[in-house]
């Protein structure tokens, strides 16, 4: 059965996205089947992948428009499932008690196919970023070196403890890794961040693992090309670093299973 | 259950699930379509997805890595030079300081447990660190 990892951040420009997109080539580089599943109304990584939006999308399958395998495109070395813009109206559309099930339901129709389901996420708190905490086995949380990184960290693991400990448990998922993005190790003010998140991971239950990801200045040119960092500039500080952290929170995740 | 939810799985309800429940339901159906329509047998085959056998597989790079590797390599002298350089500070290691170097130091200093036994002359990995860095300077030139 497939792991199935979100990737979450209430704060925008974090490098969500980027993330997923490197992870998941990552994991497929290391011989593992991989979906991604972009949840962002803003389809960020539907357009970066260069997915197909004239196709139908999660939006569709969520709604019961099309079945879910039809969605699925198989782009590179991973298989996607495309965002819409009508996502943005989840919130009126999905408002029933148990809709936060729906992207479980939906994962579990094609887990058995994949060893690892990344789930992209939008900036906000609404019923998608629900039904990812539902359906993941583990949340990363990427952020940068700023005053909210903190804040960002804090909200996602207040919000995974509520859905998983407390009255309604409805989640199981992990806070698994912070990856602190667009870092700079020779920059007072970000060592002083990396020492802020290394002190209060110290106070989350689950005990993330901090890394770091330093910085690329290509990444823009990467999007603009529809590539990953790891096919544009393979030697760059930014695809070491996420090949390192890859290799190690796959490494956890196979030794927990 | 949600109409949203009702609808969803209504649409998917010929994708193989996962649970026995709905196995049966489709079989079901499938048995009896067979019955009724003996020469439409090849058409309705059920769609088995089988989970795959998931092989421990090692980590095939298709490129040579920049890296080094993430194990200390064997000997002491080797070891060493992968946490500091000739200056005695902690070197940079590709890959992320934070991580990779403090695993580095750690499986050092497991190794010298190891090699030097109880009996040995330093109080930790610094000091032991200092004195062969000290004394065998050249070397890692």
């Amino acid at each position: 059965m497939g792991k199935i990892i979100g990737i979450a951040n209430q704060k925008g420009g974090v490098g969500k996205t980027t993330s997923v997109i490197e992870i998941a080539n990552n994991l497929a580089i290391f011989e593992r089947s991989v979906l991604v599943i972009d949840l962002d109304p803003q389809a960020n990584l539907s357009k970066y992948v260069d997915a197909d939006l004239t196709k139908p999308t999660i939006y569709e399958a969520l709604h019961g428009d099309v079945q879910v395998l039809d969605i699925i495109q198989h782009i590179g070395r991973i298989d996607v499932m495309p965002a819409s813009e009508d996502l943005s109206k989840a919130d009126r559309e999905f408002i029933g008690i148990d809709d936060v099930y729906l992207l479980s339901d939906l994962i579990e129709l094609v887990q058995d196919k994949y060893q690892y389901i990344l789930v992209d996420t939008g900036p906000a708190r609404n019923i998608l970023l629900n039904m990812t905490y539902v359906a993941s086995d583990y949340i990363i949380v990427p952020c940068v070196p700023d005053d909210g990184a903190l804040f960002g960290i804090d909200k996602v693991n207040r919000d995974i403890e509520q859905l998983r400990d407390g009255k309604r448990k409805i989640s199981h998922a992990k806070l698994l890794s912070l990856i602190l993005n667009n870092y700079h190790a020779n920059w007072n003010n970000d060592s002083q961040k990396l020492s802020n998140i290394e002190y209060f991971k110290g106070q989350i239950k689950d005990d993330p693992e901090v890394y770091t990801v330093r910085t690329y200045t290509g990444t823009s040119e990467c999007k603009s090309m529809k590539m990953a960092i790891i096919d544009y500039d393979k030697n760059s500080n930014a695809a070491i670093d996420y090949r390192n952290l890859t290799y190690d929170l796959m490494e956890k995740m196979e030794a927990d299973a | 259950m949600s109409s949203a939810r009702e609808r969803f799985k209504k649409a998917n309800s010929f994708v193989q699930l996962g649970s026995e429940a709905n196995k049966e339901t489709i079989v079901d159906d499938i048995i009896k379509d067979l019955d009724s329509t003996p020469e439409k047998k090849e058409e309705k085959k059920p769609v088995v997805m089988e989970a795959p056998v998931i092989e421990e597989k090692p980590v095939i790079s298709p490129e040579p890595q920049k890296t080094p590797a993430k194990r200390a390599p064997e000997s002491t002298k080797e070891q060493i030079r992968h946490v500091i350089n000739p200056a005695g500070r902690p070197r940079i290691y590709d890959g992320g300081y934070h991580n990779y170097a403090a695993r580095l130091r750690n499986d050092v200093f497991d190794y010298i447990k190891t090699t030097v036994g109880e009996d040995k002359p330093y109080k930790s990995i610094n000091e032991y660190l200092n004195a062969l860095v000290l004394r065998d300077m050249q070397d890692f030139k």
